[in-house]
């Protein structure tokens, strides 16, 4: 081979190149090993290995004295690697050695941690791709359970879950190994930097900060962005599709997503459903989020076939009984059945019976949130419904009804022009056709007495009104379930609005059948048991109808006169005419529409034409044209509007929801989000900007972006901006429609909140929240009292106190005879628990009652022996406080303020709380010396343990048809209109919070037995049972109604229930501990301990221990029925009646 | 999509600063060279550092503030010459410039001039958020990096051929026989191989380390990207999408252009010129394959990647990607042309019942465009090779003269159409969808 020296190249040259190659590449691979071991991730590892743990280890043994063993709930997230590491702990050395730079890369002890989560894909649509959350390489500490001072101070990414109650902790309900991060948080789970995560900052201040520290930015590789801190609770829907199993429980008393909640409160409340539907269900039937539409519009095609002549009586019949119950399928079957084909029937009645004759498998069962507008001219006259639709909040500032007017800020030019003119023309021909489309309804009865504003005034206060509503007479009441009614007087001046009111006040359903305001049963003082004035009940020395108390609350609600509505401007007939030839040519062509308009319409095209223009049919004569063709555009104004969402009006029966639907809104595309010139809108305007700059400027950077939270924003903010620059290329009638509704910036994001959480992409099965029955028992019946209000008056759960207390000082509590069976059993657990200390000496204990208030309902305040103040708080479930047992109706715990460490306020009973002063105050006049808290038992009572005290069946039939029970209340217990269906679920939830047996089916009796009339032992016990009874002196009879039999007396506080009911009433279990007890139930009755276990009393009258005297009583009560029976013999009756004459 | 100008500043801070910085170091080092050589170099040695001034001063000012820009006229200028048929004339005139001056522009000093403009054009223009976005995504990059690296091989591939052209007229040999043919495999192919491997891994590791890949998120099946572009490589073919039927576009094109490349030695069969660069032995050669190339493959790519935006509308390199610019869509095809505007009669609607009938009647329907089709094909060769390309013919025969010709016609069709859609809206020549043929 031929060698050569002689090359092309200089090779001296090629030498240094590659020598520079060479070390290039040496120092590209010593930066790469170096970029690699400084790894985000790799840093976030090592300080939490070598620093964060060891330091909050070491912190959280300082700080508890007890042994840290709530951190077995440590580390969850790797459950394999966990164990494997902690079984062979690598030396100092091999630590070190396997940290080195590139050594490190090989694995542990520094690597990349995931969560595989196949059952909880992503939902691509038509793909599902598995979950790996890789959250935990960073966030290493984020299921440690140690104390929250030391969570606290953590910085990010090593800080512990905040609730590790409900998140991570192996035994909350989603622990971290099931559910991963992303599931709730979204975000890019498989990244591992800062930046990928798609991190997504709070606010404009975070995202200057993230920008800074972990050069953040949007990434717009994943659909699915973390959501930001303020929207976290948004995603709770997926699961949780009733929301209100996401109330506050025992278990998690701290509330688990309270914005959220408040969303969906306020959507049930603005009853955004009458235009938006909320489907809770995909058409597969599959559960896909909460479900909220509207129910059925059975009543009101009933409603609307009543108005129809053409109906025969056995149908208008059938008609009347829909109207009342439309979830009767079998009456509306017949009905509609009934109406098929039938030929009398007017155009408009034949699209009602179709709404009859559908069936639906899961029928909607909200219910409109407006007032019913069938009967409307009674109550207002057309300058009254022109000022409230041209402006609600001028007549209510705090109206729920949204403003659809009069919104001109993003208009210009001609646009601006046609708004200005037809917006009148429009609301004014909606009040014209809602007048006369208003047909009276017969009112009720009315007493005979003359109307007393003064009067009304205390009937107001007292008989419940403020439960619900306000009045800017009594600023103490805040209650929001019902509107303010400070102006009605100045609203209600339609042709008889008093007669009206009263009429509705006495019985709303009858005018209004969906209304859920309840029929207050009123009792004027003559038909009571129960008024004060010193009159004997039952008695008929009384006048009947001296007094008419709902026609005194209507004369003393419409005496409010403010200022009237301002006149109505003049109608400017052109812009009428102009307004309907738009409406017209959607049917017409222009030259007929024209002629339509100025002819009317022949009767012969009846059936040819929109429902809506059958307000111009038949011959148009000078008189009638203007209110023909107001009529016209009213009708026609309120079905583009969609009024009917909202309130019953009738021609609307068949008309859906003009809004999009919700159901699936929180994935809606980004894209197809119609922003239009929203953001030049926003940069022009920067004058219509509200609340904090920091907020601000987070919203309108996610309108920059096109983000749906900037959308939802926006349009819940000025819903009309977003014709800005867009409506002068639009005719008037297809400008946007959304109205505005007052709404503070709080309320504004919780219902974004809400919105954006509505996912249609259900986890699997074993995922979504699942209740058991008890639970959805209370999930279910939430709803209910949600609807009607009930938490208004009554409690449904006490006041807690947290308290920290030094045992060794604390006192014990005073000794109290008490039956065994009654005194609470705890386990020497319990006991221990109560003693143990924290670092500072001091026990902590929840206590479960009511603190005692004073005559005005304030906090009361003593002092103790050093002068100190100290409350009392009367126990309603027993407490273990330094190792002793603090019974129900005992002595109260004596608290000072110093050692209150947390006070969570009662649910519900605001209206009990805000009558208690005032039933004193009457109880005093009337001359009584009750005990202060006595006057508890005269206002609505708190239902804590309900369920435990009332049978089911007495129950259901009770709130069907409420039946007076306690005299001694001030108020009734009103009438809803509740379907059966939902009394049986407030039965269901009373029996699963108060945790008795569930579903309770039947009721164990301790009958009587066989023959008692036969068995002279036990005849002759029942005897003397009953004469306890009917002891007038010291027993029963003093205070009880006793079948016919009324104690009587001055003062009607004095009344107790009617003994003969308890049989129905009461559970037996639980009567024998309310005799042998009574304030161990209800601390604050009234009822004397009859049979104490300490003494021998009513010998007399029963010999006997007192568990012997207190069985016989039980027992003839609950066979009450059968012992009356027994004593009453109907042969000696026909006897006697033979031998009278 | 909005940019936050401060936050985009501060981005794009350290990208500027490093490449004006790389030119202000590569002018330095030119005017050091250009010193050091004298002569004429040492006059332009004085352009060159005073360019590597401003180019300092640049790197300065985007540190520190708001980074030097075009001014907002020239960017709408720019834009508005970037519309589809501005873009197509203008690149064709500035290669026609670059091919007669290359006398000219294959002078060191003036290609140096040429980068330097590059340069200058593209860090100024890197001031702009939207250009940024387009430019500096990681995918793009290198594409960019690519023009460069295109336009330094044509260069040298010209000036050797320029050289050369030279050379022969003056009667020496080409260079490449002067240097000798021959090279030794080792140590000279090997060492430099292995240089090359070394440099090139050193480059892949930094690329990788300073263009991070994207983490993106599974395929999603119901959102298709907006726009979905090929790999840059295909860009080109799938802007042909635009103006072709798929299967033109995508099968009968692309196997052309390899036909046609695999036919060419045979095509091109002169012994002249071949085994060195020249252009003026080839020049028919080199002007219809750099044509090909620049224009119908590169330019296309770039098209594609840069001028291309959501729904595959054009938009300028300074204009922002909104998806809601939607082109004007009233595309005509020739029949309707010729049947409604031309004559004013109705199209023909040929009856759906698959006989002879329905084919003549759509024959006829097309008989415009079938008659363009024939002359273009047919009558245009028939008359280039009896006039202009006479030698053409006389020297390669029939059969090689209408491959290429065919071939060529063919080619040129691509540009035809564009411009055929461009000025008039025209869709198809032919269009025949009941045949699953259209052209």
């Amino acid at each position: 081979m031929r060698t050569s020296t002689e090359t092309f190249y200089n090779i001296r040259r090629l030498h240094a190149i590659f020598a520079s190659a060479s070390l290039a590449m040496l120092a590209v691979t010593v930066w790469m090993v170096a970029a690699d071991h400084r790894r985000e991730w790799k840093r976030y590892q090592r300080a939490f290995r070598d620093q964060i743990e060891p330091e909050a280890v070491k912190a959280a043994a300082a700080l508890e004295s007890a042994p840290p063993q709530a951190n077995a709930d440590a580390a969850p997230n790797r459950p394999a690697a966990s164990e494997n590491t902690a079984s062979r702990r690598p030396s100092a050395f091999a630590k070190w050695f396997l940290g080195l730079p590139f050594i490190d890369a090989l694995g542990r002890p520094l690597a990349i941690e995931q969560i595989w989560l196949p059952d909880l894909p992503i939902d691509y649509n038509f793909c599902q791709a598995p979950r790996f959350d890789r959250c935990v390489t960073c966030h290493q500490g984020i299921a440690r359970a140690w104390p929250e001072e030391i969570s606290r101070a953590l910085p990010q990414p090593h800080r512990p879950h905040p609730r590790l109650d409900l998140y991570c902790g192996p035994r909350s309900p989603h622990p971290a190994a099931e559910y991963g991060c992303t599931i709730c948080h979204d975000g890019q789970g498989s990244a591992t930097e800062f930046r990928f995560a798609s991190h997504t900052p709070n606010d404009p201040r975070q995202r200057a900060e993230w920008r800074r520290s972990h050069r953040w930015f949007w990434n717009h590789d994943w659909d699915f962005p973390m959501r930001p801190k303020r929207f976290l609770q948004s995603n709770c829907l997926k699961c949780h599709h009733e929301v209100s199993d996401l109330e506050p429980s025992a278990r998690f008393a701290e509330p688990p997503a309270p914005k959220l909640l408040a969303g969906y409160h306020l959507v049930r409340q603005l009853g955004c459903f009458g235009c938006h539907e909320l489907n809770g269900w995909d058409a597969s039937g599959r559960r896909i989020g909460p479900d909220l539409r509207l129910e059925p519009n059975y009543h009101e095609a009933a409603l609307g076939l009543l108005a129809d002549p053409g109906l025969e009586p056995a149908e208008r019949r059938l008609a009347n009984r829909l109207v009342a119950r439309p979830d009767d399928a079998a009456t509306r079957r017949q009905l509609a059945s009934a109406l098929q084909g039938s030929p009398r029937l007017r155009s408009g009645s034949r699209a009602l019976a179709g709404i009859l004759a559908a069936e639906h498998s899961r029928p909607g069962t909200m219910r409109k949130v407006g007032p019913g507008l069938r009967d409307v001219a009674e109550r207002l006259d057309a300058a009254a419904i022109v000022a409230r639709i041209g402006d609600p909040a001028g007549f209510r500032p705090a109206t729920r009804m949204p403003r659809l007017f009069g919104m001109h800020e993003h208009l210009d030019g001609a646009a601006l022009d046609a708004v200005r003119r037809f917006e009148p023309v429009e609301i004014r021909a909606m009040a014209e056709y809602l007048l006369a489309a208003s047909r009276p309804v017969a009112a009720t009865e009315a007493a005979a007495a003359a109307p007393s504003a003064e009067r009304g005034k205390r009937w107001f206060r007292t008989q419940g009104c403020l439960a619900c509503h306000r009045h800017r007479d009594f600023p103490e009441a805040q209650a929001a379930q019902g509107p303010d009614l400070s102006h009605l007087g100045t609203m209600f001046r339609g042709r008889n609005a008093a007669a009206w009111l009263a009429s509705w006040i006495r019985d709303p359903s009858r005018h209004a059948p969906r209304t859920l305001m309840p029929s207050p049963l009123l009792e004027t003082p003559s038909t009571s048991a129960s008024r004060p004035a010193g009159q004997e009940a039952g008695r008929e020395t009384v006048p009947p109808h001296a007094e008419d108390p709902a026609a005194d609350i209507a004369a003393y609600l419409l005496s409010s006169k403010d200022a009237g509505p301002p006149a109505m401007a003049p109608l400017v007939e052109s812009d009428l005419d102009e307004l309907a030839l738009l409406y017209l040519a959607k049917t017409f062509a222009p030259e007929e529409a024209a002629r339509r308009l100025r002819e009317g319409i022949p009767t012969s095209m009846a059936a040819e034409i929109p429902p809506d223009a059958a307000e111009l049919l038949g011959p148009m004569t000078p008189e009638d044209r203007l209110a023909k063709k107001l009529r016209y555009v009213g009708r026609q104004s309120i079905r583009k509007r969609g009024c009917f969402g909202c309130h019953d009006i009738p021609g609307m029966e068949d008309a859906l929801g003009i809004g999009p639907a919700l159901s699936d809104w929180g994935r809606k595309q980004q894209s197809q989000l119609a922003f239009e010139q929203v953001g030049a809108f926003l940069d022009q305007r920067q004058d219509v900007a509200d609340g904090g700059e920091n907020e601000e400027g987070f919203y309108r950077e996610a309108v920059r972006g096109g983000r749906r939270e900037g959308f939802l924003w926006q349009k819940l903010r000025a819903p009309r901006s977003f014709d800005f620059r867009k409506a002068a290329d639009k005719p008037y009638n297809e400008h946007l429609l959304m109205g505005r509704f007052s709404l503070t910036e709080a309320e504004r994001e919780a219902i974004i909140t809400f919105v954006l959480g509505l996912v249609a992409e259900p986890p699997k099965p074993p995922h979504v929240f699942q209740p058991d029955e008890p639970t959805k028992a209370i999930v279910e019946g939430r709803k209910v009292l949600d609807q009607y209000g009930c938490v208004q008056c009554h409690t449904m759960e006490m006041e807690r106190w947290t308290i920290e207390y030094d045992p060794a000082r604390f006192p014990n509590p005073p000794p109290m005879p008490e039956h065994d069976f009654i005194l609470p059993k705890i386990d020497e657990r319990q006991r221990a628990a109560s003693l143990q200390v924290d670092r500072r000496g001091l026990s902590r204990a929840e206590l479960v009652g009511m603190p005692q208030v004073d005559a005005q309902g304030n906090l009361e305040e003593t002092e103790d022996e050093d002068g100190n103040p100290q409350y009392v708080f009367t126990l309603w479930e027993p407490a273990v406080l330094a190792g002793k047992v603090w019974p129900v109706g005992g002595a109260g715990v004596l608290v000072s303020p110093k050692q209150i460490a947390a006070r969570r306020p009662p649910r519900g009973g605001d209206f009990a709380r805000l009558l208690y002063p005032l039933a004193l105050a009457e109880a005093k006049a009337a001359g009584s010396t009750a005990a202060g808290s006595e006057a508890w038992g005269w206002v609505p009572p708190a239902l804590v343990h309900e369920g435990r005290i009332v049978q089911p069946s007495w129950l259901y039939d009770y709130l069907l048809d409420p039946k007076v029970i306690r005299p001694a209340l001030l108020l009734r217990m009103p009438k809803f209109t509740l379907s059966p269906a939902e009394a049986r679920k407030l039965v269901d939830f009373f029996a699963a919070t108060a945790g008795v047996e569930f579903p309770y089916s039947s009721v164990p009796r301790a009958r009587v037995a066989q023959g008692a009339a036969g068995n002279a032992r036990q005849a002759e016990r029942m005897d003397r049972a009953m004469r306890f009874v009917t002891d007038r002196t010291t027993y029963c009879a003093k205070c009880h109604l006793v079948g016919d039999f009324s104690p009587g007396g001055e003062i009607r506080t004095t009344l107790a229930p009617n003994l003969q009911d308890v049989a129905a009433r009461i559970r037996p279990e639980y009567l024998r501990r309310w005799l042998a007890s009574p304030k161990s139930v209800l601390p604050y009755t009234a009822m004397p301990v009859n049979f104490p276990p300490d003494q021998r009393l009513g010998q007399d009258i029963y010999p006997g221990s007192s568990v012997e005297q207190l069985d016989a009583v039980v027992e003839l009560l609950l066979n009450y029925e059968e012992y009356v029976r027994s004593r009453v013999s109907i042969r000696r009756m026909i006897e006697a009646a033979e031998k009278k004459p | 999509m909005h940019v936050d100008g401060q936050e985009f500043f501060e981005e794009i801070a350290a990208t500027l600063v490093g490449l004006h910085a790389l030119a202000a170091a590569m002018n330095a080092a030119a005017a050091c060279r250009g010193l050091r050589a004298g002569g004429g170099a040492r006059h332009r040695a004085g352009a060159w550092l005073a360019l590597a001034a401003a180019f300092a001063m640049f790197a300065a000012w985007a540190g520190r503030s708001e980074p030097p820009g075009l001014p907002a006229s020239i960017k709408t200028a720019i834009d508005a010459a970037l519309g589809p048929v501005t873009f197509f004339f203008g690149s064709l005139a500035a290669l026609t410039v670059l091919f007669l001056g290359r006398e000219f522009f294959v002078r060191p000093w003036a290609a140096w001039g040429l980068l330097n403009a590059a340069m200058l054009f593209l860090n100024l223009s890197l001031a702009d958020p939207n250009f940024a976005q387009i430019v500096l995504k990681p995918d793009n990059v290198p594409i960019v990096a690519m023009i460069f690296l295109l336009g330094f091989f044509t260069w040298l591939g010209a000036a050797q051929a320029v050289e050369n052209d030279r050379r022969l007229r003056q009667g020496r040999p080409p260079r490449e026989k002067d240097f000798g043919e021959k090279t030794l495999v080792w140590p000279d192919l090997v060492y430099i191989e292995l240089i090359c491997m070394v440099a090139l891994t050193a480059l892949l590791i930094v690329w990788a380390l300073l263009l991070r890949a994207p983490l993106e998120q599974p395929a999603n099946p119901s959102v298709t990207p907006n726009p979905s572009k090929a790999p840059w490589y295909f860009v080109g073919l799938q802007e042909m999408l635009v103006f072709f039927d798929p299967a033109i576009a995508g099968v009968v094109l692309p196997s052309l252009i390899i036909l046609g490349l695999a036919l060419v030695p045979f095509l091109d069969f002169k012994p002249e010129g071949s085994g060195y660069y020249s252009i003026a032995g080839r020049r028919f050669g080199y002007v219809v394959f750099m044509f090909g190339f620049l224009q119908l493959w590169i330019l296309l790519i770039l098209v594609g990647t840069f001028l291309r935006g959501p729904n595959w509308s054009f938009f300028g390199l300074y204009e922002p990607r909104d998806p809601h610019k939607m082109p004007l869509l009233d595309n005509v095809k020739l029949a309707e042309l010729f049947w409604t505007s031309w004559l004013g009669l109705p199209v023909p609607q040929p009856s759906a019942d698959g006989g002879l009938a329905q084919f003549a009647a759509i024959v006829w329907r097309e008989i415009a465009g079938m008659a363009a089709l024939v002359v273009y094909f047919g009558g245009i060769p028939f008359a280039l090779g009896r006039t202009v390309m006479r030698r053409h013919l006389a020297r390669m025969g029939k059969a090689r003269f209408t491959a290429m010709i065919l071939l060529l016609m063919m080619m040129l069709a691509l540009p035809i159409k564009m411009l055929l859609r461009w000025t008039c809206n025209l869709s198809y020549v032919v269009s025949m969808p009941e045949y699953y043929f259209n052209f």
